[in-house]
């Protein structure tokens, strides 16, 4: 029953995980066209500032997660400002953000006084607070009930923003169809850095909530992003619903798999891939007639 | 004899001077290996950079570096010669490629390039990890050996062999651009509806495209096992396949010259880094290449390649071309975007 | 005068002679300025002047006619079905496109495609061509099912363009135009409309397709830099080029202005006398109206009405449709 319980919590944990930095890079792509893939690490960059204030400078928790994640508006804005709007297309924003995704992989090392190291231990206040579950040997730290909350929450919020308010119809139309969003009188200038200091501002809360549950760290952002990629192709980098369902059923699969058949090697490495792969030949099979649904699709 | 012959001259026997005395010329920098290193990674790029041609791109490059180092270690378990080895190689990524190409007659763009991946993934985890043993790899300690050709076995005259090899095969790619097939495949590119309404067929010029980078691609392994001697099974991540793929875009889709000069700089680069930092700089040329490659997309889209021409317009004194749109913009949107630039899909009129 | 009348051919000579005698002129027998009766017996002055102004179309035709772009005589074929489609129906999502078609086209004739917007003309062109694989229905061109790739249909001889132009665009317009060429050679086509065009190398064959479709312009020109008028004709050439029997046109009169569209319309229907077989979109109801010799309406993927031109204005189906009902 431990087990079970393990196997729930710890799925929904990386699910949580998998979903944040997915629904990010979707935000990012139906407002925009273009696919973040800088999306975590931009995340990691403000962890590690926050990290620097807090413990090496000793800032409180709260104000140093805060600046933290002001940094990642702001480095959103700044991108959007001086990249993206740059840029003739969005395939090569795209390569932008693959170069961003480098460079701050890169950046982690050559800050120094970051320790040059690959990772460091980031505790929030709620450090040591479990919550026990009753009948089983597990407990439920409050860092992970957060976590799940904040997904819930901005699953919720997102779904709301694109869906039901003016911004969101706004930034759609605009990923759409930039010119006739222009002479509908949308600016287009306004829009667009709401968008990426928003997707960058995610990903820095998207470390602050993770950073007290996993280690803050580098080495692990490649493997998390490629895992995304492919939840968010489930989604067919659209919709936002089946983005969450699909990080949620790819975590459960590979935490199950990790606790129930630890003999099988390298099974649950594979699980992003297998996923990929049904969603491939899904398409596949309906070949070109698949292009047009999504191209009638709802928003 | 103009100043444009003279120009050109000059910058060859400037450029053939430097390919030939390369080694010695950087020895200051670092050991040889990292000019091999870099000379492979250039294949690797080409390799990748061709598929520009179609407007695709490709990430199972990793995986077929690994297919031609198990074809290397199969043929010198066999006992067969180099100049035997090479060609099955070659021959031995076919199979392979056209597989590959089965998924790019019905996937586009980023599908396509996932499917590459996944394909990598797959690879790595079932076939490598089988071959190699989990633990093991080429060298290792499951130690299935390959070793360099007699006459190359040092890094200067091993060099030699990896450049001549790098310079055919960008003689013959850049040949393939300049022939009909070349045409063809600019036509493809620039709307395959039109290429295959006249009687065209798509699917032929895009697996044969596929062939050729896949060939590229797998003596580029086979090289590289013969360089570094120990590679672990975990070697072939797919996420490496990313990087090369940036390096491609560096360079200029398409280019052969631009893929060959990224790639040599790219490769060799984090080498003379740590040789010249004694190590102490990790991951200083990840954030070097970073900030080349956002600077790049930023003033030169069209990578190494675009710059080249400039300069070298600049220097000749001809006037600016005149502005093109790319062609080499693979859509990373999903396909339906493309679909409907090409009219197929029916969100507006008739 | 005499200068001038070496380069008619007998045909035109005689077709100038018609066109005069229709205008109500006799043509000086003797070359000189002078006065000569009509048919009614009235005198009638040649004016050198008012005849110089009908030189240049007089040279134009004359020029066609001699340079062998158009065979001068009309060849009287027998008009047999080409294409036939039967039932065709496919679906995006939950919209149906298409739903159950029938339509055939002749040779020598000009069929026409039209209806409101949304309707599913280029839907329809897209599955004619092989691009879109539709749900059910049967289509039998030139006496074969037809259900290859679009390659395999474009060898067949089914020529197409499309709405917006779409030129090799860093290509230039001889070897936009040599992609037809090779596919006709490859595929050993007959040109229907000018036979003599098979002998001839790609790059001739391109430039005398280009001129007879009224392209000025360079030939070695990328066509990425061609004006809009420009690249319609030159996709059209590149259709013409690989040689079709059933040639589909996708609002090619579009973005043509009065005087194009009239020298269009001449093509076309010259081009359709010499057996080529025209399926048409458009939207211009006066060029339709004067050029198809049948018409089918499409609205919401149905066929709701067909018939000659005459036929088709009369149907209160087709002018709800165009219209709407006052309810």
């Amino acid at each position: 029953m431990t087990k079970f319980i393990q196997t729930i919590i710890i799925g929904l944990e990386y699910g949580c995980v998998y979903s944040l930095i997915a629904m990010g890079m979707v935000l990012v792509y139906r407002t925009t066209g273009v696919l973040n893939i800088a999306h975590g690490g931009i995340g990691v960059l403000a962890g590690f500032v926050a990290w620097d204030l807090d413990t090496l400078r000793g800032w409180p928790y709260y104000p140093a997660i805060l600046v933290g994640i002001l940094v990642a508006v702001v480095a959103g804005l700044l991108f959007e400002r001086f990249v993206v709007r740059r840029l003739a297309s969005p395939a090569l924003a795209t390569v932008a953000t693959l170069a961003l995704f480098l460079l701050l992989q890169g950046l982690v090392f050559v800050v120094p006084w970051w320790g040059n190291t690959w990772g460091q231990v980031f505790n929030s206040p709620f450090a040591n607070k479990k919550v026990s579950i009753p009948g089983a040997d597990y407990s439920v730290s409050w860092d992970q009930l957060i976590l799940f909350g904040s997904v819930l929450a901005f699953f919720a919020g997102l779904y709301f923003v694109l869906r039901r308010t003016r911004v969101g119809l706004a930034m759609r139309a605009v990923s759409d169809d930039p010119t006739a969003a222009r002479l509908m009188g949308i600016r287009q200038k306004l829009v667009a850095p709401v968008v990426w200091g928003l997707a960058f501002g995610i990903s820095g809360v998207t470390t602050m909530l993770l950073a007290p549950i996993l280690l803050l760290d580098n080495t692990s952002l490649t493997a998390f992003t490629l895992k995304a990629l492919t939840v968010t192709f489930v989604g067919g980098l659209i919709s936002l619903p089946l983005t969450v369902l699909g990080a949620m059923a790819l975590s459960m699969l590979e935490v199950s798999t990790q606790l129930y058949m630890p003999n099988v090697r390298g099974l649950s490495d594979a699980w992003p891939f297998i996923i990929l792969i049904v969603v491939l030949v899904a398409r596949f099979a309906r070949g070109t007639k698949a292009l047009e649904d999504t191209a009638v699709a709802p928003a | 004899m103009n100043r444009r012959t003279l120009l050109r001259g000059f910058g060859l026997t400037v450029l053939t001077a430097f390919v030939l005395t390369m080694p010695y010329d950087m020895k200051w920098a670092g050991s040889s290996f990292a000019l091999d290193y870099g000379v492979i990674i250039g294949m690797v790029v080409l390799s990748v950079s061709v598929l520009g041609w179609i407007g695709e791109f490709t990430l199972a490059v990793v995986a077929q570096m690994g297919f031609g180092l198990v074809v290397v270690n199969l043929c010198q378990d066999a006992g067969l010669p180099f100049l035997v080895i090479l060609p099955v190689v070659i021959v031995s990524s076919i199979p392979i490629s056209v597989l590959l190409g089965v998924f790019a007659l019905r996937l586009r763009g980023v599908y396509f390039a996932i499917a590459t991946l996944a394909f990598g993934y797959m690879a790595q985890k079932t076939f490598f990890q089988t071959y190699l043993g989990v633990q093991g790899g080429f060298g290792g300690t499951e130690s299935k050996a390959v070793s360099r050709p007699a006459g190359f076995t040092g890094s200067e005259s091993f060099y030699y062999l990896l450049m001549g090899s790098l310079l055919l095969m960008a003689l013959l790619c850049w040949g393939v651009s300049r022939s009909r097939i070349g045409t063809s495949l600019t036509a493809l590119r620039e709307s395959e509806a039109a290429f295959s309404v006249l009687g065209h067929s798509p699917g032929a010029y895009k697996i044969l495209t596929i062939c050729l980078s896949g060939a590229i691609a797998t003596v580029a392994g086979a090289y590289f096992g013969m360089l570094q001697g120990l590679v672990p099974s975990n070697y072939f991540q797919p996420a490496l396949a990313i990087l090369y793929f940036g390096f491609a875009v560096a360079g200029g889709m398409g280019s052969v010259a631009g893929a060959c000069f990224a790639g040599i700089l790219f490769g060799a680069l984090p080498k003379y880094f740590d040789s010249l930092s004694e190590g102490k700089l990790v991951g200083y040329d990840q954030f070097f290449i970073g900030v080349v490659a956002l600077g790049l997309v930023l003033w030169a889209p069209g990578g190494f390649a675009d710059i080249g021409r400039r300069v070298w317009r600049r220097l000749e004194g001809s006037p600016p071309a005149a502005p093109t749109v790319s062609t080499f913009e693979i859509d990373v949107r999903d396909a339906t975007a493309a679909a409907a630039e090409e009219g197929l899909a029916t969100v507006e009129a008739p | 005068m005499s200068p001038r009348r070496e380069i008619f051919s007998d045909d035109a000579r005689r077709r100038a002679a018609r066109l005069m005698a229709e205008r109500g002129r006799m043509p000086a027998a003797n070359g000189g300025n002078g006065h000569t009766r009509n048919g009614h017996g009235r005198m009638l002055v040649l004016d050198r002047d008012k005849l110089a102004r009908f030189e240049p179309a007089r040279q134009r035709l004359a020029g066609q006619l001699t340079d062998g772009l158009l065979p001068a005589r009309k060849r009287h074929l027998a008009k047999r079905d080409i294409l036939t489609v039967e039932d065709l129906a496919i679906h995006f999502g939950g919209v149906h496109a298409l739903d159950g078609v029938n339509l055939t086209a002749r040779t020598a004739e000009i069929a026409g495609v039209i209806g409101p917007n949304g309707a599913g003309k280029t839907t329809f062109f897209n599955c004619l061509s092989g691009l879109l694989t539709p749900d059910r229905g049967q289509i039998t061109f030139d006496g074969h099912r037809l259900n290859g790739s679009p390659a395999t249909r474009g060898r067949h001889g089914l020529g197409r363009t499309f709405q917006t132009p779409r030129l090799f665009g860093s290509l230039s317009v001889l070897q936009n135009l040599a992609f037809g060429s090779r596919t006709a050679d490859s595929a050993r086509r007959e040109y229907v409309f000018d036979p003599s065009l098979r002998r001839l190398p790609h790059d001739e064959r391109g430039a005398r397709i280009a001129r007879m479709v009224g392209y000025r312009g360079d030939l070695d020109a990328p066509a990425g830099s061609l004006p809009f008028g420009d690249l319609r004709t030159v996709e059209l050439a590149r259709a013409l080029c690989g040689a079709p029997s059933l040639l589909m046109l996708d609002e090619p009169a579009s973005g043509l202005d009065v005087s194009q569209a009239e020298d269009f319309v001449d093509l076309l229907r010259s081009l359709s006398d010499l057996g080529l077989s025209i399926l048409l979109i458009e939207h211009d109801m006066s060029l339709v109206m004067g050029i198809c010799d049948h018409i089918t309406v499409l609205d919401f993927g149905q066929v709701i009405a067909e018939g000659t031109p005459a036929d088709i204005q009369r149907n209160e189906l087709v002018i709800e449709a165009y219209l709407g009902r006052a309810d």
